[in-house]
């Protein structure tokens, strides 16, 4: 006689080929087996009729469209708590950063002090009514040119002189 | 010529939303087959299908091709309307068979009434036979009714089915033995109350 266990493995497709083979010989001499492996196909027919029914009549024209504007829905949720993530994460350093640069700036330019050009008077000369003066300016945005600048002050005349 | 689940489950990794059409419209059919026999209404089952695939595409980039796809896909469709159980209060989780080694599945037969008169077929007509079916299926836990309807419906192997509940092909093999005598006695039963109405 097939033993449950057998028998059910036997209809599921479970056994090796030899002992699917042993199994059915032995039915052939065992007709409650016979009779509960009929039950099991009529079960499995009648599961499979069933739920193939209810597959059939289930109207799926929509789920592509539902899913598709609820993956959509999702990604666009994502996208924004990755940016917040991303903010929470390294806000707080990147706005370091960014004080530490601006500080960094200012401290250079103060310590720099103005900008100003090296200027050497060559020689001041003074007359009834001008003052004259040559000197050379040292540019420092053009390496090794000097520029000779002759600045003539006129004078006001001595009101009441002829 | 299709490509196969793996080649599209690589597309939608990179991020194809028309690879995983395709996944969806291969699956929703048989995906929602199993929320029926689960849940056991068209409206719920809708649900679960459309919850699945949302689940399914969330979690896609975790997978790794360990399991196959559909195995993959079943336990989510399991665990879902396991939760919807949760949520609606319906949880039938008592698993009888759990208690009975996988050895001893003789004396499951000795405590199980026997089937010998049962016929689902006879004199009734399709939809008839769904509501038995259905009232069946209700009376297991939500593990055999799991178990049962991927062996009957779905044709998983032993070895699929316990991939996809996380136990031993003996836990399965139990538990598919328990869930065919219990519907076979249920719905024996259910025939004979129409019968006496």
């Amino acid at each position: 006689m097939v033993t449950e266990k057998d028998l059910q493995r036997y209809f599921d497709g479970e056994l090796s080929p030899a002992k699917a083979r042993k199994v059915y010989r032995e039915l052939q001499d065992d007709p409650a087996g016979q009779q509960q492996l009929a039950e099991y196909r009529q079960l499995r027919s009648s599961l499979g009729q069933a739920t193939k029914a209810a597959a059939e009549e289930a109207n799926f024209d929509h789920l592509w469209t539902r899913v598709k504007a609820n993956i959509k829905e999702e990604d666009a949720v994502r996208s924004s708590s990755r940016f917040s993530e991303w903010l929470r994460r390294y806000g707080l350093v990147v706005a370091s950063l960014a004080v530490a640069l601006v500080v960094g700036l200012i401290v250079t330019m103060q310590s720099a002090g103005p900008v100003s050009n090296d200027c050497v008077i060559e020689s001041i000369e003074t007359g009834p009514n001008a003052l004259s003066t040559i000197m050379t300016i040292e540019d420092p945005a053009i390496a090794g040119e000097e520029t000779t600048v002759i600045w003539v002050t006129e004078t006001a005349a001595d009101e009441g002189e002829p | 010529m299709n490509p196969d689940d793996q080649t599209l489950v690589l597309q939608c990794q990179a991020g194809d939303t028309g690879a995983f059409q395709i996944l969806v419209e291969r699956y929703q059919r048989r995906v929602y087959g199993i929320a029926f026999g689960m849940v056991g209404n068209a409206e719920d089952a809708m649900d679960v299908t459309q919850d699945a695939f949302i689940k399914i595409h969330r979690n896609l980039a975790g997978f790794r091709g360990s399991s196959s796809f559909y195995t993959w896909i079943y336990r989510i469709v399991v665990n879902l309307c396991i939760d919807h159980f949760r949520k609606s209060g319906r949880v039938k989780n008592v698993d009888y068979d759990d208690q009975v080694g996988r050895e001893d599945a003789g004396e499951v037969a000795a405590i199980v009434p026997s089937t010998k008169d049962f016929d689902p077929g006879r004199a009734l007509d399709r939809r008839e036979l769904r509501e038995l079916l259905d009232k069946g299926l209700e009376e297991l836990s939500d593990n055999h009714r799991a178990v049962i309807l991927m062996r009957e419906v779905e044709g998983l192997s032993y070895g699929e089915i316990a991939e996809v509940l996380g136990c031993s092909t003996g836990t399965v093999m139990s538990r598919l033995f328990y869930a065919r005598k219990r519907m076979a006695v249920v719905l024996k039963e259910l025939m004979a109350k129409g019968e006496e109405a």
